[in-house]
């Protein structure tokens, strides 16, 4: 292993380490909730006839009459090995479940960026070197709007728009890439629209903001003294410096996009993991729930991580520890 | 051999009851009969059904909720109801071809022979005793133990397609008791295989077979190549889709991502005149109800509930609930078109004044109108109560205080604490039979009695009216059922309801039963729009 590594993997086990606390206070926190939620599995599985003693008889089958730290050590010890336990009602294997809905919240949360990034970038960065000009101002405005416009409305709106009025778009469901690749994108599209429009503001007003201050940098005029292109400058001398900055937002953008992947895959019926832990929570599946909130807190972990190494990577001068 | 059917309140005159009971005595082949009317089906194709939310077992003991939609509509598919009610409130012969008793007291079930299990074990006597007994079963945790253990001692079977069932006591509504509790089948050689119920694997001898369970999120299911009733059924497809967000659901039939879902015409509004998509409605006869708390609190005196009743404007109440005009409240117990509507004993009407003056006399009695009312948070649900508590602020000496719980909350709340005043469920009492309904809203320690109403004389009435085979004596004792009811208000009942479905035009073969579930095997694509659905 060269010397060069060993920082960076310094660095990633320090922060992995530092997720650990943060991964039980979660999780744990998840199990105690659970018990002050009102209503049980056993209610929902027994139907509202059901007697309290039978729900009672059917708790204990499941072991939801133990106390919390001992169902909390029992989940942890499973987790350890590998094994996030089965869901309370169909019986699958979690872990199996959640790599299939997380996969479909990351294609609908990573294309929802790849939008945003190649939209917001190039504007803001045309916008940033023209400051003040109609285009900057009818942007920002838009921006503005767009910001303040909840997805609960662009999920309403759109979806009208696209999939009532127009019939472009369906309406819900989904299809794996897998599958049918062609069918995946007739589904993945309107959600990825529902999520984009705000991610593209608010990339958009970051981006600009950098930029225009990267411009006021003495080695871009000193470019522009040089006479180099305007384009040259924009890509060589303001993107690279810049681009740490908005890393850092689209790495924080993920926990936008994830939180608003519960209401998209929610109203459009799409099985990701936000629509998943809205029904686990509903159905009292803690199985399920647990290993949604692991799977959170690991992705955050990991996506801070990669942020603080693409620093590095991008701008030599900054260091990883 | 006299047919005992469920004795269904829209029947109208004594033609149509002796048309009904006709119909009861040729067993499944009015089922055939009810299909005969529809357009010529087309075998093929595909249909999916939107839910609202996903089965949590396949349990076959453990039911409940015979609204479409719910859990039984996707057992059937796979199970098949061994007998079932029709819109007319009729028995008529599932995967078994007749329940039927002359004395009401000893019942005969019938089963259809050769049919198999989908895991080749035989449909038979052995099976259906192994699934009751297995209901009766404590162990089992059926909502329905007490129910089928008052009987299932009295199970014999007579051959392998033959059960006779001596009840304890006479039960004109054993059949459409049976339809509703405990009607599903599964093969006993899946139930003893399973470790719990939630292993439990779909093995049943109904209409379709489950080929895929993507739980929480979709399911398909094949023809059954074996189902006993040929060329049924129709499609080669069944999907269930679970939609939680009710606009979305409306959004997709219209669009032509599904073929139904259920729901009321306030949610459909203008999608349902949208090309391609139209509604079917089902006829229950339910009423919407709240419960009284008979055992504290204000109701305990009649003079509250009373009052309770003229304070409030019904019809507006329904118009908050429903965000729809034009609904007429009830007047009776029983409705119009039902054999047991009686033009008096009607309930208490709007009267403002008469109000105010039974909460000033309770006031001056040291018995103060403060009520709690108790609800889950649901919207609809939140604006009935708003505007009940609106209404009533608008009274002297009352106070209204709301309390919102989780749904699954409910039942704990008002039926075992019972810390409610009124409880709200937004349930429909279903009436296509008055059975089991009636009793179970009625009778001391009936399921669904949450407010504990109870009085000796409504016992004796609904008693009577089970285990009488004479008519008139029925009539009579319903005609009692409904005098008790206007007299002691033991329940809140404030608007009349029917189901709807929101479907595409090309539905073919829909025959719904249960109140409303859709008997699977009927179902067909049509070539464009249906001329007869």
């Amino acid at each position: 292993m060269s010397a060069g590594a060993l920082p960076y993997l310094k660095a990633i086990s320090t922060r992995l380490l530092a997720g650990i606390p943060v991964f039980i206070l979660v999780t744990f926190a998840a199990t105690a909730l659970s018990s002050l939620a009102p209503g049980s599995a056993a209610q929902l599985i027994l139907g509202e006839n059901a007697s309290s003693q039978q729900i009672a008889e059917l708790n204990a089958a499941y072991g939801y009459d133990l106390p919390v730290w001992e169902r909390y050590f029992k989940w942890l010890g499973g987790v350890v090995q590998g094994d996030f336990g089965r869901t309370l009602f169909s019986q699958q294997s979690v872990a199996k479940l959640l790599v299939d809905r997380a996969a479909v919240t990351f294609e609908i949360a990573f294309l929802a960026m790849f939008v945003s990034f190649i939209i917001a970038v190039p504007l803001a960065l045309y916008t940033a070197s023209h400051p003040g000009k109609l285009l900057d101002t009818v942007l920002r405005s838009i921006a503005s709007v767009l910001l303040s416009v909840p997805t609960f409305v662009t999920v309403v709106l759109l979806a009208y728009i696209f999939a009532i009025v127009l019939r472009w778009l369906p309406a819900t469901g989904w299809e794996n890439f897998s599958d049918d690749p062609l069918a995946n994108l007739w589904y993945v599209t309107l959600p990825v629209l529902c999520l984009a429009p705000h991610q593209t503001a608010y990339l958009y007003r970051v981006a600009r903001g950098e930029f225009l201050a990267t411009l006021q940098e003495d080695f871009v005029t000193v470019a522009r003294a040089k006479g180099m292109p305007l384009s040259y400058i924009l890509l060589r001398h303001v993107l690279r410096p810049s681009l740490p900055q908005v890393l850092t937002v689209l790495g924080l953008s993920m926990t936008y996009l994830l939180g608003g992947s519960f209401i998209v895959e929610s109203y459009f019926a799409v099985p990701g993991i936000g629509w998943t832990i809205l029904s686990a929570v509903n159905s009292h599946d803690f199985p399920v729930v647990q290993a949604i909130l692991s799977l959170t807190v690991a992705i955050f972990v990991v996506i801070f991580i990669l942020v603080d190494l693409g620093y590095t990577l991008i701008d030599p001068r900054v260091d990883v520890s | 051999m006299l047919g005992i059917s469920g004795i269904g309140p829209l029947r109208a005159g004594k033609k149509a009851r002796a048309a009904a009971l006709a119909l009861s005595l040729l067993g499944a082949g009015t089922a055939l009969a009810t299909t005969a009317a529809l357009a010529e089906p087309i075998s093929g194709g595909e249909m999916t059904i939107i839910n609202g939310s996903d089965i949590k077992s396949w349990d076959p003991a453990v039911t409940n909720a015979t609204f479409p939609g719910g859990p039984m509509d996707m057992l059937d598919a796979v199970y098949g109801f061994l007998v079932y009610l029709d819109v007319d409130g009729n028995i008529q012969g599932g995967m078994a071809e007749s329940l039927t008793s002359q004395d009401a007291r000893v019942w005969t079930l019938k089963l259809r022979p050769g049919i198999t299990f989908t895991d080749g074990t035989p449909y038979d006597a052995e099976a259906v005793k192994f699934n009751w007994d297995r209901a009766a079963d404590p162990a089992t945790l059926s909502p329905v133990q007490a129910f089928v253990a008052s009987w299932n001692k009295g199970i014999k079977i007579v051959d392998p397609l033959t059960i006779e069932i001596t009840l304890p006591d006479a039960n004109r509504n054993f059949a459409s008791q049976i339809a509703q509790l405990s009607p599903f089948v599964a093969s006993p050689a899946a139930l003893k295989a399973a470790k719990s119920k939630t292993d439990i694997k779909p093995v049943g001898a109904g209409a379709f077979l489950l080929e895929d369970w993507n739980q929480g999120v979709s399911m398909t299911l094949k023809r059954n190549p074996n189902y006993w009733d040929k060329p049924r059924p129709y499609l080669d497809t069944l999907k269930f889709k679970v939609i939680p967000e009710t606009n979305s659901r409306i959004s997709t039939v219209v669009q032509g991502g599904a073929t139904m879902m259920a729901g009321y015409p306030y949610q459909f509004g203008s999608n349902a005149t949208a090309p391609g998509v139209t509604t079917h409605e089902i006829k229950i006869a339910g009423l919407y109800r709240a419960f009284f708390n008979q055992k504290s609190g204000p109701f305990t005196d009649v003079r509250a509930r009373e009052a309770f009743y003229e304070a409030i404007d019904r019809a507006r109440l329904m118009q908050a609930y429903t965000q729809m005009p034009g609904y007429v409240p009830p007047t009776n117990y029983f409705v119009k078109g039902s054999p047991y509507y009686e033009t008096k004993d009607v309930l208490p009407t709007y009267n403002p004044k008469h109000a105010q003056e039974l909460f000033n006399a309770l006031a001056k009695d040291g018995k103060p109108f403060n009520m709690k009312l108790v609800t889950y948070n649901n919207s609809d649900l939140k604006r009935l109560a708003a505007y009940v508590q609106q209404v009533l602020s608008a009274y002297e000496n009352v106070k209204v205080s709301i309390t919102e719980v989780d749904q699954a909350q409910l039942p704990p709340t008002c039926k075992e604490q019972m810390n409610f005043d009124l409880c709200v469920d937004g349930g429909v009492l279903v009436a296509n039979g008055p059975e089991p309904m009636v009793t179970s809203h009625l009778g001391t320690g009936g399921g669904f009695n949450w407010g504990q109403y109870s009085n000796p004389e409504m016992d004796a009435a609904l008693k009577a009216a089970s285990t009488t085979m004479d008519d008139t004596a029925v009539n009579a004792a319903y005609g009692k059922v409904q005098e008790l009811v206007a007299r002691d208000l033991p329940l809140y009942i404030f608007g009349s309801e029917t189901r709807f479905l929101l479907l595409r035009d090309d539905t073919g073969g829909v025959v719904p039963s249960n109140g409303g579930i859709l008997q699977k095997q009927y179902l067909y694509v049509c070539k464009g729009a249906c001329k007869d659905k």
